[in-house]
């Protein structure tokens, strides 16, 4: 009764009212917009290695028979990031740590 | 022979170290044209387009060459954004990479053997990188599998 009286009686708060009723459908919008997101969409296929975060593709490099009957599933993960990195270091990131891998695993260069 | 022959580029690795970062950095300076240099990629990506591995030859129709060679490029616009690559270093890196590979994944078959387990997990793939690689290298290389491996579960 007194909104509708302050309705009629002032009706410079008209102005708001129409604010409130987009705002209102705004957030209505929104809200569908979210739930739908949650509930129905179908999922799009995410490669692992964005999964991931990595640059190396993370697919059956352990293929089944050669290595082992099975393999896990953070296994290409994990081999991916290793091999990652190492190309990192050896493209010039920091060649320190090759320096000791020659030293311990190749012959001394003779010259 | 093959092991000595893999070995050799293994071995030169460190010793022209700063010569190959030289021959990187003059590549875009104009030694050699563009087209030469988009070959490789080609390949890698028709490599990486077909997806699976042809080693054993055991798919003869489908004569795909897989390769690392854009992840490489890849992880090289990562670490230096304004530095090319050419060609044999390109070839060499793709070697150095496989031998690792095999090196890993040879370990790792050991080490599920000598338990009785026919499953290669992550813990395996740990546990091959401690005894493979030296030092620091082994280090930053389990931290870095680690990571990689809690992003994928989580996400």
């Amino acid at each position: 009764m007194e909104a509708v009286g302050d309705g009629v009686r002032n009706r410079s708060k008209s102005p708001r009212f129409h604010l409130r009723v987009s705002q209102r459908w705004t957030l209505a919008l929104a809200a569908k917009k979210v739930v739908g997101r949650k509930l129905g969409g179908p999922k799009k296929p995410v490669p692992r290695s964005v999964k991931a975060g990595l640059q190396f593709l993370v697919s059956r490099y352990l293929e089944n028979g050669r290595h082992a009957q099975r393999v896990g599933t953070g296994t290409p993960v994990y081999l991916a990031a290793v091999l990652g990195y190492l190309a990192a270091e050896a493209g010039g990131f920091n060649y320190l740590p090759l320096l000791d891998l020659a030293n311990n695993y190749l012959p001394p260069l003779s010259q | 022979m093959a092991p000595k022959a893999e070995k050799k580029p293994a071995a030169k690795k460190p010793a022209e170290e700063e010569p190959a970062a030289e021959k990187a950095e003059k590549a875009p300076a104009g030694k050699k044209p563009k087209a030469e240099k988009r070959l490789p990629a080609g390949k890698g990506e028709k490599g990486s387009g077909e997806g699976k591995k042809d080693r054993a030859g055991r798919k003869k129709a489908k004569k795909s060459v897989e390769t690392y060679k854009i992840y490489i490029f890849k992880v090289l616009k990562q670490v230096h954004p304004d530095i090319g690559i050419s060609s044999k270093a390109m070839s060499i890196m793709n070697s150095f990479i496989n031998d690792i590979f095999e090196k890993l994944a040879a370990e790792a078959a050991k080490l599920a053997r000598y338990n009785k387990k026919p499953t290669i997990t992550s813990r395996e793939i740990q546990t091959s990188v401690r005894l493979v690689l030296p030092g620091e290298l082994a280090k930053h290389a389990v931290s870095e599998g680690t990571k990689a491996v809690t992003k994928f579960t989580s996400a």
